[in-house]
């Protein structure tokens, strides 16, 4: 699953992941109200995600299920920044967010259970 | 057709030859303006073989003897098609040049027809891929949209398929966004917009289509191409020039950097869609650099300039290129788009071209304003100064009628115009600034002036006038720039009352009544009074 995907093709899987399997018509509907999207459009945005395989049609009313889980979509985009920005490396990527004052003490425990779990 | 292919490419090789001399003495609006009137007069007489046969219907068979309307091929010289079985042994010769015609006439129909639907084509991909951008919700996004209400919506919204900012669209025009801008820089972010929205508001896009079409009508000719080349980097230069009319030259800086920012991100994907382009970017940048203070003279002289070469060309039915063409145009004789119609052998000819000259705005425009705002030596009593220098440099114009010493021409009796009078009537012996005060060389227009000079060219031009008399006004505005300190926010007024006109009288009224505002701020009227107006110096 080594899909590139836009931010037009996010928002459809955003969809899928938040309520589950919609079939088609109901996702032009929910997408013609969020984003303003015509049906056209919104079919066409599903027919590159099937072409993708992020979706999967099934039944014959175009039950459209996401393939792909949020989590893999992330783990995949994180990779790729990390090796864009941080020459592969997660450890300059964690110093760069806890220098820039983004974190909170909370998230910071968080973070030290998460390592200690990994170790 | 050759006459018209003669008079463009006059008009765009003497529009190369001023954008290359005088690129930073004028207001880069000009050129716009040149490619806008060059565009028109090669689109406009290709509607004429359709029109034609009613207009001759019409008007024309009254002017021909012993020609019913019905057999209007009468007079033409028959096009013999180049078949055998039709074209006489005797005319051999005649066939061979008629097969001739039929083999460019084809190549060049192939040719535009190829070019079209390659430009739609590449258009319509863009288009639909446009189709799935996202809106954008944030605070600042909100706030300008509210700020700048149109009276077509306009839609902000970002993709991530594009790398920079572009607008597209006519009655519900976009802007694009790329994904990923900073949302938070609003200054950056205030340029990008402003910039887009200028576009927005003068149809820029609509603009780029119609050079396109020219394109893909006069593919053949060079000067063309360079044309659509040229005009495209001119609607681009001319709305960084009002980006910066509008926050000032101050800003000059910052607004180079968001370009060159802008443009590191990627270039356009369509031919149509006004936005940055990377190509572009570095002469936008040093067009910026060398902005200079504009020169009233040299912007009248140069569209003096391009609108000779087009009569020289084009406004003299009995001159010799026009004798020239009709024998040129003799091969070229197709039935149902008669180019030439000699209306009862007395020689007139009555050519598209020349009913076309018949009905050039600008000329009588010209007059319109002088009549209405009598010239200096016609005025003794008023002694106005009112542009001097631009009655001076203006070669082109026609002679000057007789002065009207009396107060100007009153707008024509459309009854929303003398609703408006009524609220604010004309006063006798018209505003002009008491010599006594007068300490500029220009005179110029006062909020009242330049009211009835709307409500007349409006009225009696339409759209065309106005455009003409807007930038005649902008002019005026430009000489106001040395001069005051709110000079840019009136011409920004402007702009935005040729924009609004385009729509209603209304708005026209209600946008002038903003300008009368800002004169007053800016010291231009020490006093309004909507009865009698007075006004001088400060």
């Amino acid at each position: 699953m080594k899909a590139q995907l836009f931010d037009s093709e996010l928002k459809v899987m955003d969809i899928l992941w938040r309520v589950g399997d919609t079939t088609a018509k109901e996702l032009a509907r929910m997408l013609g109200e969020q984003v303003g999207w015509s049906k056209t459009t919104t079919y066409t945005v599903i027919k590159k995600c099937v072409d993708k395989g992020v979706i999967e049609r099934r039944g014959t009313d175009f039950l459209c299920h996401a393939r792909i889980s949020k989590n893999e979509v992330r783990e995949q985009e994180a990779k790729k920044f990390v090796d864009k920005m941080f020459d592969g490396s997660t450890d300059l990527l964690v110093a760069s967010l806890i220098n820039s004052n983004k974190m909170s003490p909370e998230q910071l425990q968080n973070l030290r259970k998460l390592l200690e779990g990994l170790e | 057709m050759l006459e018209i292919l003669l008079s463009a490419s006059a008009m765009i090789a003497v529009g190369i030859l001023i954008r290359f001399f005088a690129m930073n003495w004028l207001p880069k609006r000009i050129f716009v303006v040149i490619w806008g009137l060059v565009s028109v007069r090669l689109l406009v007489p290709f509607s004429f073989p359709v029109t034609f046969d009613v207009w001759q219907l019409l008007n024309l068979p009254a002017l021909r003897t012993g020609v019913t309307p019905g057999v209007v091929g009468g007079p033409y010289v028959p096009f013999q098609l180049p078949w055998p079985d039709v074209v006489p042994p005797s005319a051999v010769v005649e066939q061979v040049a008629l097969s001739w015609t039929v083999v460019i006439t084809g190549v060049w129909v192939v040719g535009s027809v190829l070019l079209a639907l390659y430009l739609v084509a590449t258009h319509y991909r863009f288009r639909r891929k446009m189709r799935t951008s996202l809106p954008v919700e944030h605070a600042y996004i909100t706030a300008f949209c509210l700020k700048h209400k149109l009276r077509r919506s306009i839609c902000i919204r970002q993709s991530d398929q594009i790398r920079s900012p572009l607008t597209y669209g006519v009655l519900r025009p976009t802007i694009l966004l790329p994904a990923g801008m900073d949302f938070e820089d609003e200054e950056k972010l205030s340029y990008v917009l402003t910039h887009e929205l200028i576009h927005v508001k003068r149809f820029d896009y609509v603009w780029k289509l119609v050079f396109a079409a020219v394109l893909c009508i006069y593919w053949f000719n060079p000067l063309v191409w360079l044309m659509y080349v040229l005009a495209n980097r001119d609607i681009e230069l001319s709305c960084d020039e009002a980006v910066l009319k509008r926050f000032g030259q101050k800003v000059r800086a910052a607004y180079g950097l968001t370009l060159l920012d802008m443009a590191e991100r990627k270039r356009t994907l369509s031919f149509v869609g006004s936005g940055f382009s990377k190509h572009m970017v570095a002469e936008r940048i040093r067009v910026l650099t060398k902005a200079k203070r504009k020169s009233v003279v040299g912007a009248v002289v140069a569209l003096a300039l391009v609108i000779g070469a087009m009569t020289a060309f084009a406004a003299s039915p009995d001159g010799p290129v026009h004798e020239r063409t009709d024998r040129a145009q003799s091969h070229f004789n197709i039935p149902g788009a008669p180019l030439e119609v000699d209306a009862d052998d007395s020689g007139i000819q009555y050519s598209p071209a020349d009913i076309l000259n018949d009905l050039t705005v600008r000329d009588e425009l010209v007059t319109e304003v002088r009549e209405g705002f009598p010239s200096p030596e016609a005025d003794n009593a008023n002694e106005t100064a009112y542009d001097v220098d631009v009655e001076d440099a203006d070669p082109a114009s026609p002679p000057e009628e007789a002065p009207d010493t009396e107060e100007p021409t009153p707008p024509e009796p459309d009854p929303e115009t003398e609703a408006s009078r009524t609220t604010a009537p004309v006063s006798e012996g018209f505003p002009y600034p008491d010599p006594a005060h007068r300490t500029q060389t220009f005179t110029r227009l006062s909020a009242s002036e330049f009211e009835t000079l709307v409500v007349n060219a409006n009225g009696r031009y339409g759209i065309h006038g106005l455009e003409s008399f807007m930038e005649r006004a902008s002019w005026s505005a430009e000489a106001n720039y040395g001069a005051r300190a709110d000079a840019s926010e009136f011409e920004f007024y402007l702009i935005e009352l040729r924009d609004k006109l385009w729509v209603t009288y209304e708005d026209a009224v209600w946008v002038t009544t903003n300008l009368a505002q800002v004169n007053l701020r800016g010291g231009m009227l020490t006093q309004m009074n909507i009865g009698t107006i007075n006004h001088g110096p400060a």
